[in-house]
């Protein structure tokens, strides 16, 4: 079996894993892309990959998400190898900055989810463990809040304030700093 | 995929709240605390706290004279200050239970979670670097058998009734390492000197001598650069990007510097106040919100007194071009109601790392107070009944570390 990142399109293309989302969906993936997530990894050292990955915890809209995430990150990881032996190390960096560029407009495209969905994605990420995701994902939450009075989180994100005044008033109390 | 009952945002895990969380600026973390329950919960949960930014939580000191030396109370930034929170134990109990013979422990420096006290054991002088959020600690041996004593902390810090002292400095950043740094200057107050550097790694665990580039009395050496010179070690410290800031004060040139040393004690750096500012004298340096902050002091002769009218916040917003930008400006009157005080009893203690306020000691009538530049209000934190000695900032880093595992 051929070891991921290899760079040897023809025994990557050779070694696919099939994928199956908790809708019976099947999706055929080269190993270099499922290998982005640490959980599936684990499951092909251990050689129990045959016969597909039932994923149980991610709906077929997710993972086609998922799998688009990963063949991009691969194939960008994939390039950046390959190509650190074959230009010097001026053009390295300028294919190195555009490959970044890239990188960048496609995790900026790929974020464009509404919240449910992005939900999903780092729920996925986190259970995959594929940490390329999961930082990307919660990123764009934390900079939700970023900025943000509890008013507004609440409106945000649907959240009934179930404190009491006077927890209210202690928790103001202890860090006013924050609320200025 | 829904989340478990009760959780903070429908459809995320607690662990994935901390995980994008512990991505968001500690003020907004801290804000976030009023949204609802689980939302407190989950940031005040000890389990939660390793993973999240830490702040500015109060600060120790202690009673002069008493037999703990320069520490034995907490204050608390939040409310009153008066309470002390659990999370910390003034007293340092657990420094004498593991390390069993420890005498006249002196507080002497702090830096993101980690204390640096000066203590005897065995009638030996030595450190102590520990996490009193974890109750880790681990002892470091003196530099070397001639390293002159800490200086003495006290009220009236300027005066001097020694020669040589060495001013140890303690550089700490867990983002970035496990391990953490001492620096030391053997400053002689008599010849206004800065006789020598040395420095430890907790990784080496091993003191270096820099005498090979320090090159004292020579040219051509660190020494030259600025070692004829005092070190103000009152005047507060930054650690920024694993740079270590302090003021030194040159007497010849009567000119305040600021220099900036790696974890090795070689000079990177050294920042002139500027010209223009020259009326105005330097006196605390701190790291808030990221960047090197200064607090100047306009100031004016009264009788044999120097009296100060204004106090000025500083920020240095870029290291090549020295450039300082004024962030803020307040009178003496405006603080405190009359026109001027004596620079002396205005004892500048912090600025807050996260927000734009700092603390002092009115040393009138000893009360720790803040300043809000924001809102331009002062509130009193605490009387520092009996007196106090070296106060020092306190933001708690809650990771355990092998680098703190006693030894000696």
């Amino acid at each position: 079996m051929a070891s991921a990142g290899s760079g040897d399109e023809k025994a990557a293309a050779a070694a696919m894993i099939t994928l199956i989302s908790s809708d019976n969906e099947k999706f055929e993936v080269t190993e270099a892309t499922a290998t982005l997530s640490q959980t599936i990894r684990h499951m092909i050292e251990d050689g129990c990959t045959d016969g597909g990955v039932p994923l149980p915890n991610v709906t077929s809209k997710i993972l086609a998400r998922v799998i688009e995430y990963c063949k991009k990150h691969a194939t960008a990881a994939a390039g950046e190898e390959g190509s650190s032996s074959s230009f010097s190390d001026a053009a390295f960096l300028e294919v190195d900055r555009a490959f970044l560029e890239e990188l960048e407009e496609f995790d900026d495209a790929f974020l464009e989810v509404d919240r449910a969905t992005l939900f999903d994605l780092i729920l996925a990420a986190n259970y995959l463990d594929i940490k390329g995701l999961l930082n990307l994902t919660c990123q764009k939450v934390a900079d939700s809040v970023k900025g943000k009075t509890p008013e507004q989180i609440r409106e945000m994100y649907n959240i009934v304030n179930d404190l009491t005044p006077e927890e209210e008033a202690e928790i103001r109390r202890e860090t006013q700093w924050a609320f200025e | 995929m829904d989340g478990p009952k009760g959780s903070a945002v429908a459809g995320l895990y607690d662990d994935i709240m901390v995980e994008f969380l512990s991505r968001v600026p500690v003020k907004d973390i801290r804000r976030s605390k009023c949204v609802s329950k689980p939302w407190r919960d989950l940031i005040d949960d000890p389990l939660h706290r390793k993973k999240l930014p830490q702040t500015l939580e109060g600060f120790f000191h202690g009673g002069c004279g008493s037999s703990h030396g320069s520490y034995g109370q907490f204050t608390s930034l939040a409310g009153t200050g008066e309470s002390v929170p659990p999370l910390v134990d003034p007293s340092f109990s657990f420094l004498m239970a593991k390390l069993p013979g420890v005498e006249h422990l002196v507080l002497l420096d702090s830096c993101n979670g980690l204390l640096l006290f000066g203590c005897t054991r065995k009638d030996r002088f030595g450190y102590i670097v520990c996490n009193p959020a974890t109750e880790e600690c681990v002892a470091v041996p003196a530099s070397s058998c001639s390293c002159p004593p800490p200086p003495p902390f006290g009220e009236n810090t300027d005066v001097y009734d020694g020669e040589r002292y060495a001013h140890t400095f303690l550089m700490f950043d867990p983002a970035a390492s496990s391990h953490f740094h001492l620096v030391q200057l053997w400053d002689n107050v008599l010849m206004e000197e800065v006789e020598a550097v040395h420095s430890y790694s907790s990784e080496t665990r091993a003191w270096s001598d820099r005498a090979s580039k320090w090159k004292r009395g020579e040219k051509g050496g660190e020494w030259g650069q600025w070692g004829q010179v005092v070190v103000k070690f009152t005047f507060g410290r930054a650690f920024i990007n694993g740079l270590l800031y302090f003021i030194v004060y040159h007497v010849q040139k009567s000119e305040a510097l600021i220099v900036a040393v790696d974890g090795e004690g070689k000079v990177c750096r050294i920042i002139r106040w500027h010209d223009k500012h020259k009326l105005a004298n330097v006196s605390f340096i701190a790291q808030s919100q990221g960047q090197l902050h200064c607090i100047s002091m306009d100031a004016q002769l009264k009788g044999f007194r120097i009296h100060f009218t204004q106090l000025s916040v500083w920020v240095l917003d870029d290291c090549d071009t020295q450039e300082w930008i004024l962030k803020h400006n307040v009178t003496c009157s405006q603080l405190f109601g009359f026109l001027s005080c004596p620079d002396d009893d205005l004892g500048i203690v912090a600025i807050h790392p996260d927000h734009n306020s700092v603390i002092f000691v009115q040393r009138w009538n000893r009360k720790l107070v803040l300043y809000n530049m924001d809102s331009k209000e002062l509130r009193p934190l605490r009387s520092l009944r009996g007196g106090y000695r070296f106060i020092t900032p306190y933001v708690p880093c809650f990771v355990e570390s092998s680098v703190l595992a006693t030894k000696y």
